[in-house]
């Protein structure tokens, strides 16, 4: 048996009660008041955001005919960002005319984030609350966006199962991660964790890391169909990222689920 | 016997293990009949494609699964005359599944394993020498009449699914055709312990030829050491004697690999071949999966796969009919996703199969075989090609009808 199908399983069989890790949580709540310190510890989501906004504009916006030329097209768009953390994401789709909500585990997030919605003027609901939570309340979304946050979490099947239950049918589910390769190893983990100093250390644990056939068959069980997938690559002359077919390090996946009759 | 709140499953091949081993898994109570003392192993289904291993995955199953078989990760498209025309490598797919290769593994292996796995599991019992004979049904309560070494006997439960085989008796008693066509040909299975991969052969080989053409696959076999079958067509107006006669079948190996000494020979089997469908998996109460709901050709190894598709979309759509109060139309829902995807999928790809390899017109033959090495040559292409011929895209498809 190949390496890869025993991690796989590993990842299946961890049936917790909570898709959250404690140590996860606790890790960002330490650094919640400086989300939107585009110099400080959180800084890489700050350059690898507009990228990451630029795949889920376009491919929502292709899915809900949205008029991208429209100043707010997403006004007819309810989207939950699941993970907020201070809420990088849910703060530009907010801006495009999304009903946004945003949830994170944990409360110094929502604390953060609900404070920085109020000050830029942006009415957007965030509430400490897990995914399978807000599915137990029966909240469906047009959209569910997950970015960077399956890499933490302790069972990821039940993550993308609890996020699945959140998409109306017909709706859509974006996700980024990190691919679990020796390249994203050395870049995403000891380059910017170690060398460059982007992130604090320890922010990423590898082993957890999900690569995209994983990610792609976790979405199949729940029974969505994968759209598409692109790769995320930083360009270290013009300080940027972009998208590409290289998903070694990391990546984002567009999946679609199935209307109702 | 226990109370009728469970579900039964009619037939214990592959399909309804599989079926069974998912109820279990959502703690529903079922009944599994079957008429047959023991598991078969005569040759049947050996291919197991990506999405099942991803299904089984939720299992925990896979991990078993690939001990016992073979993980191939290339095979070949041959032309009889000239030689190899494509080698597919299932590792394009390399991000689209975590197992990118067929699993060589024998279907009553997959029964065995799931028997075995279902000793796990409470509430349930597995009863051999159980032939379902009759099927009726009112607004609540399916009653099946069993054949048993102790006569008639009746079981109830709220559900049954007819896994029971291309002559499935639980369809009989359905309000459903089974609409399709038989090839004139039947197809000739010879098991031979040659190792075809010491001169030059995949582990599994599709041969193209206009005359003769034939599908080879190295399976573990009986004592795990490794049995080739080989796959051929044969003259309608043969009968089976002549068929199986010893003469008949060394000419047939010899025809297709020559070599000095004669091929030692361990089995040989006849199968009739069938495209058909089901016009309905559904009557109230009664569903139909695997062989029972659709029966194809065995060239792309695909017509097993297509039942474990079925009940793992079925089982889970009762499950949320069991514990979640679900509406009874999302059997009306299997029904259109899981038999669209084999009238769409199933079999188009399986007829077009056994079209490509028996093409006789050498313009169209060339053709195809110009296509099939451009496709290997071109990832993108590759992927695409390969997403289709490892069910990815059939498992979609269902998916996405409403």
């Amino acid at each position: 048996m190949a390496k890869s199908d025993k991690l796989f399983y590993k990842h299946e069989k961890r049936a917790n009660r909570t898709t959250a890790s404690e140590r996860e949580v606790k890790r960002f709540e330490d650094l919640a008041g400086q989300w939107w310190d585009t110099e400080g510890p959180f800084a890489p989501l700050h350059r690898i955001n507009p990228v990451r906004l630029t795949f889920i504009r376009d491919h929502l916006c292709a899915h809900f005919g949205c008029d991208v030329t429209q100043k707010k097209p997403f006004k007819n768009l309810s989207i939950i960002d699941i993970g907020c953390g201070g809420g990088l994401i849910c703060e530009p789709l907010s801006r495009l005319g999304a009903q946004v909500m945003g949830i994170d585990a944990g409360e110094q997030n929502i604390k953060s984030s609900s404070i920085h919605a109020t000050q830029s003027g942006l009415d957007i609901t965030y509430e400490k609350l897990l995914p399978e939570d807000a599915a137990a309340r029966g909240l469906l979304f047009d959209a569910v966006v997950n970015l960077e946050v399956i890499e933490h979490v302790a069972d990821p099947e039940g993550f993308i199962s609890a996020c699945g239950t959140l998409v109306k049918p017909g709706g859509v589910m974006v996700c980024a991660t990190l691919n679990r390769t020796l390249k994203s190893l050395a870049f995403a983990k000891i380059g910017a964790e170690y060398v460059l100093r982007w992130l604090p250390r320890g922010t990423h644990d590898w082993r957890l890391f999900l690569k995209p056939s994983e990610f792609c068959a976790l979405l199949r069980g729940q029974n969505f169909t994968i759209a598409d997938m692109k790769g995320l690559t930083y360009n270290i002359l013009f300080d940027e990222w972009i998208l590409s077919d290289d998903l070694n390090v990391n990546y984002m996946l567009f999946a679609k689920k199935a209307n109702t009759a | 016997m226990m109370d009728d709140n469970r579900i039964l499953i009619a037939g214990a091949g592959p399909v309804g293990y599989a079926a069974a081993l998912n109820l279990a898994h959502y703690g529903i109570p079922f009944t599994l009949l079957e008429g047959d003392a023991t598991i078969l192993d005569d040759p049947r289904a050996g291919t197991i494609h990506p999405p099942t291993l991803e299904m089984f995955a939720r299992l925990a199953l896979t991990g078993t699964l690939n001990d016992h078989g073979y993980i191939v990760r290339n095979y070949h498209y041959r032309d009889r005359k000239t030689g190899l025309v494509a080698n597919f490598n299932l590792g394009v797919l390399s991000n689209d599944t975590p197992y990118p290769y067929r699993l060589m593994l024998e279907q009553h292996k997959v029964s065995s394993i799931i028997d075995n796995a279902l000793k796990n599991y409470k509430n349930h019992e597995i009863l051999r020498k159980h032939r379902v004979t009759e099927v009726e049904q009112d607004n609540h309560i399916v009653v099946v009449k069993v054949e048993t070494p102790n006569g008639p006997t009746i079981f109830r439960g709220r559900y049954l699914i007819g896994c029971d085989g291309g002559r499935s008796q639980v369809r009989k008693f359905m309000n459903v055709n089974f609409e399709g066509f038989t090839f004139p040909e039947r197809f000739l299975v010879v098991t031979t312990p040659y190792d075809f991969e010491k001169v030059g052969y995949a582990f599994t080989n599709y041969v193209s030829d206009p005359e003769e053409w034939c599908a080879l696959f190295k399976v573990p076999g009986l004592d795990e050491k490794g049995i080739w079958r080989v796959v051929f067509p044969t003259n309608p107006d043969l009968t089976k004697e002549e068929i199986f006669d010893d003469q008949n079948i060394e000419a047939r190996l010899q025809g297709f690999h020559p070599k000095s000494n004669s091929f030692p020979v361990v089995h040989r089997n006849l199968y009739e071949v069938h495209q058909r469908v089901a016009s309905c998996y559904r009557d109230d109460r009664i569903l139909l999966a695997g062989d029972a709901a659709h029966i194809n050709n065995p060239l792309g190894g695909m017509g097993m796969n297509f039942g474990f598709h079925d009940v793992f979309n079925l089982t889970e759509k009762l499950a949320a009919i069991w514990f979640k109060n679900g509406d009874e139309k999302l059997l009306d829902l299997y029904d259109r996703q899981r038999r669209t995807v084999a009238e769409e999928y199933l079999q188009r790809q399986t007829i077009e199969n056994k079209k490509n390899l028996e093409n006789k017109n050498p313009e169209a033959r060339k053709k195809f075989h110009g296509e099939l090495r451009e496709i290997v040559a071109d990832p993108d292409k590759a992927r695409t090609y390969l997403r289709r011929a490892a069910m990815i895209e059939g498992i979609e498809r269902a998916a996405a009808i409403i």
